[in-house]
């Protein structure tokens, strides 16, 4: 997952497409609680609101 | 000296997964996921077709130098980012929808081809080209062209949706190309959609249902839908298109301007749509034409490859040679996503073994491509046919291939429909004679019946003729070869018969329009295939035969399915097809099946397939 967000970076750094990292960031949060809340405990607390 | 280094392409996740193998710049397997999960379309991972190509080879995993995805998952997953930012807040829903799948498979593809490929080596290189290279790669790489203009048109790869190219030696140099969302594929798959056919498989039907229609809106799509440019390039209008918003390609604008709401799948078929699809038409060989002559201009060669999955419409290449923009064409037979797999399969052999890909470029054999008829796909020993068909309790007669084809050229001089499984299977949508039903092109009827009672599908659809390559001139006005059936070309003048005067639309469908009626379209045109002694001896033996019982050097070849299946792959599956439908007689390899004389012991139950 590092090496992807890695080269992400690096793809937006090449074609200067700065202004899409803060939704980057966003999303790779977004997938990371969706993983996160997938396989450990705290799922319970999470899905109601979704 | 060390064995080549084998390279698998991949293509997976869209439409048509597929796995391809590569192995010192020779073909060694390819096919397509659907033919062994029996899933028409799958998209999924294609886990049987990467294990068939290497049990093809021979090697396990551990073995292979590199895996290569047909694209760049990265700079799709921004283009998509974009396009919903750009009209947010409507496009976020479907965005939204499908980041699921984006996070958990598509975007981190080193990830997900290491945990669905176990027994990699874990220094072997993951690499990715871009889709538009991939298909371009699918479509010089393999041609039998040392210089070539290479034009690609799709739906969408990354951004790019048509992409020009000059092929000349190794080196494939990307000169121009034309950015999502104006994309001829989406246009006209949005048509497709409209008259009530499935994306990415129904676009055959409507280039079918074209010639029953007038080009009465033609006019409409080009003074409305779309801004053409003389170099083929074109916007299109997004206030009449839906597919940048919602899972939908068109809207209310759109069905306003064509008369009405979209066709649903069970409604019948009407002038109007005959007409809508006559029309696209139209516009879409303009579009190639232009595309076909700016890429003429750009690159200066003579000589065109052609690739994506507009390429796989079969009318507009047939204006494209018919107008002599260029001396020779060759079409990837896999024109689609599936030939994806081994365009980046090729494409990446030749950007990290330049030497040996030169040398092999060198080696072979001039004028002829590097496909190998595309039969790349499984074959089946005579013993491991008959397992097959001894465990559903098939009753057979195993005949000699002389005995063999004599019968089998009667039974078809006799109007038997007879289904044709041989050898390696086919790679790409077309059955070209080794996964085949054929019939008598002579037979009026025929047409139909094998559209209602042995294919089960509209009776609009026209049949597709493979004739010896040495007699297609008699029949057709075509120049060179059509060996993968991706052209067409008009059924010879002196061998037409007009139709009545008031026979219109689909009311054409009733009158034969040639000497060989079952596979002449009402406009006198016919999607040919020329088949040659070198490429497949064995097909090309069953048409001398059946020209020797009837005069006729053609013969109806369709692809062995029914509607909503995917062509058979196996002995087992030929079986299954065969018992249950209206086929009269199976030949697998140099067995010989006569339906009425099964048991019905032997017929499995009904598999079910989704509707096409």
């Amino acid at each position: 997952m590092w090496g992807l967000i890695k080269e992400y970076i690096q793809y937006l750094r090449r074609e200067k497409k700065w202004w899409l990292l803060p939704l980057v960031i966003l999303l790779v949060v977004f997938g990371a609680i969706l993983t996160f809340a997938s396989a450990s405990g705290l799922g319970w607390a999470i899905y109601p609101f979704m | 000296m060390a064995a080549p280094p084998y390279l698998l392409g991949l293509s997976a996740y869209y439409h048509d997964s597929a796995a391809a193998l590569v192995a010192g710049g020779q073909i060694v397997a390819a096919a397509q996921e659907e033919r062994f999960s029996r899933r028409k379309n799958d998209d999924r991972f294609p886990h049987q077709a990467v294990a068939y190509c290497l049990r093809e080879a021979g090697i396990a995993p551990a073995d292979l130098g590199a895996v290569v995805f047909y694209d760049k998952p990265i700079v799709k997953f921004t283009r998509i980012l974009e396009t919903s930012l750009a009209i947010a807040p409507r496009g976020w829903w479907p965005f939204v929808r499908s980041l699921p799948g984006w996070l958990s498979d598509k975007l981190d593809l080193r990830s997900t081809i290491r945990r669905e490929l176990p027994g990699l080596k874990p220094d072997c290189p993951l690499l990715f080209t871009a889709h538009h290279q991939a298909h371009a790669a699918s479509a010089y790489f393999p041609s039998p062209f040392q210089d070539a203009a290479v034009l690609t048109v799709d739906g969408v790869g990354e951004w790019a949706t048509t992409m020009i190219a000059r092929g000349e030696g190794n080196t494939l140099t990307f000169l121009e190309e034309l950015r999502f969302p104006h994309s001829l594929g989406l246009l006209y798959s949005a048509f497709t959609s409209y008259c009530g056919f499935r994306i990415n498989s129904g676009e055959y039907k409507l280039m079918g249902l074209a010639p029953y229609g007038e080009p009465r809106y033609a006019a409409a799509i080009r003074d409305s839908l779309l801004t053409l440019h003389d170099d083929g390039s074109f916007r299109l209008n997004l206030d009449y298109f839906d597919f940048l918003r919602r899972d939908r390609m068109t809207n209310d604008r759109f069905h306003r301007l064509f008369g009405g709401a979209p066709r649903q799948p069970a409604e019948p078929v009407t002038a109007r749509h005959c007409d809508l699809a006559r029309s696209i038409q139209a516009v879409t060989e303009e579009v190639m034409l232009r595309l076909a002559r700016h890429a003429r201009a750009l690159t200066g060669s003579p000589r065109l490859c052609l690739a994506g999955g507009v390429a796989l419409n079969c009318v507009a290449n047939g204006r494209i040679r018919a107008a002599g923009i260029f001396d020779e064409i060759w079409i990837q037979p896999a024109a689609g996503d599936s030939g994806g797999a081994l365009g980046a399969a090729l494409a990446a052999w030749h950007e990290r073994h330049p030497t040996e890909a030169a040398a092999a470029r060198a080696a072979a054999p001039a004028g002829r491509d590097r496909m190998h008829g595309t039969l790349l796909g499984p074959g089946y020993s005579a013993d491991e046919i008959r397992r097959q068909l001894d465990a559903r309790g098939a009753v057979y007669q195993y005949l000699e291939d002389e005995e063999l084809l004599a019968t089998t050229a009667r039974l078809l001089a006799a109007e038997k429909v007879v289904a044709w499984f041989q050898g390696r299977m086919e790679f790409g949508p077309r059955a070209l004679g080794n996964r085949s039903i054929l019939g008598d092109p002579r037979s009026a009827r025929m047409q139909s019946v094998m559209n209602l009672k042995v294919k089960f599908r509209e009776s609009f659809r026209p049949f597709a003729p493979a004739v010896l390559a040495e007699a297609a001139p008699r029949y057709f006005e075509l120049e060179g070869p059509s060996p993968y059936m991706l052209l067409v070309a008009p059924v010879q003048p002196g061998l037409r018969r007009p139709p009545p005067a008031a026979a219109a639309g689909l009311d054409r469908l009733q009158h034969p329009h040639s000497e060989i009626p079952a596979v002449t379209h009402v406009d006198y045109s016919a999607r040919v295939q020329t088949v040659d002694a070198e490429t497949n001896p064995r097909f090309h033996a069953l048409l001398r035969r059946f020209a020797a019982e009837t005069g006729c050097p053609v013969l109806i070849n369709t692809s062995f399915n029914v509607r909503g299946e995917p062509i058979v792959c196996t002995p087992d599956d030929a079986f299954r097809c065969f018992v249950h439908t209206q086929i009269d007689f199976l030949v697998v390899g140099n067995f010989l099946l006569e339906r009425t004389a099964q048991p019905a012991a032997a017929i499995p139950v009904k598999p079910a397939f989704a509707p096409d």
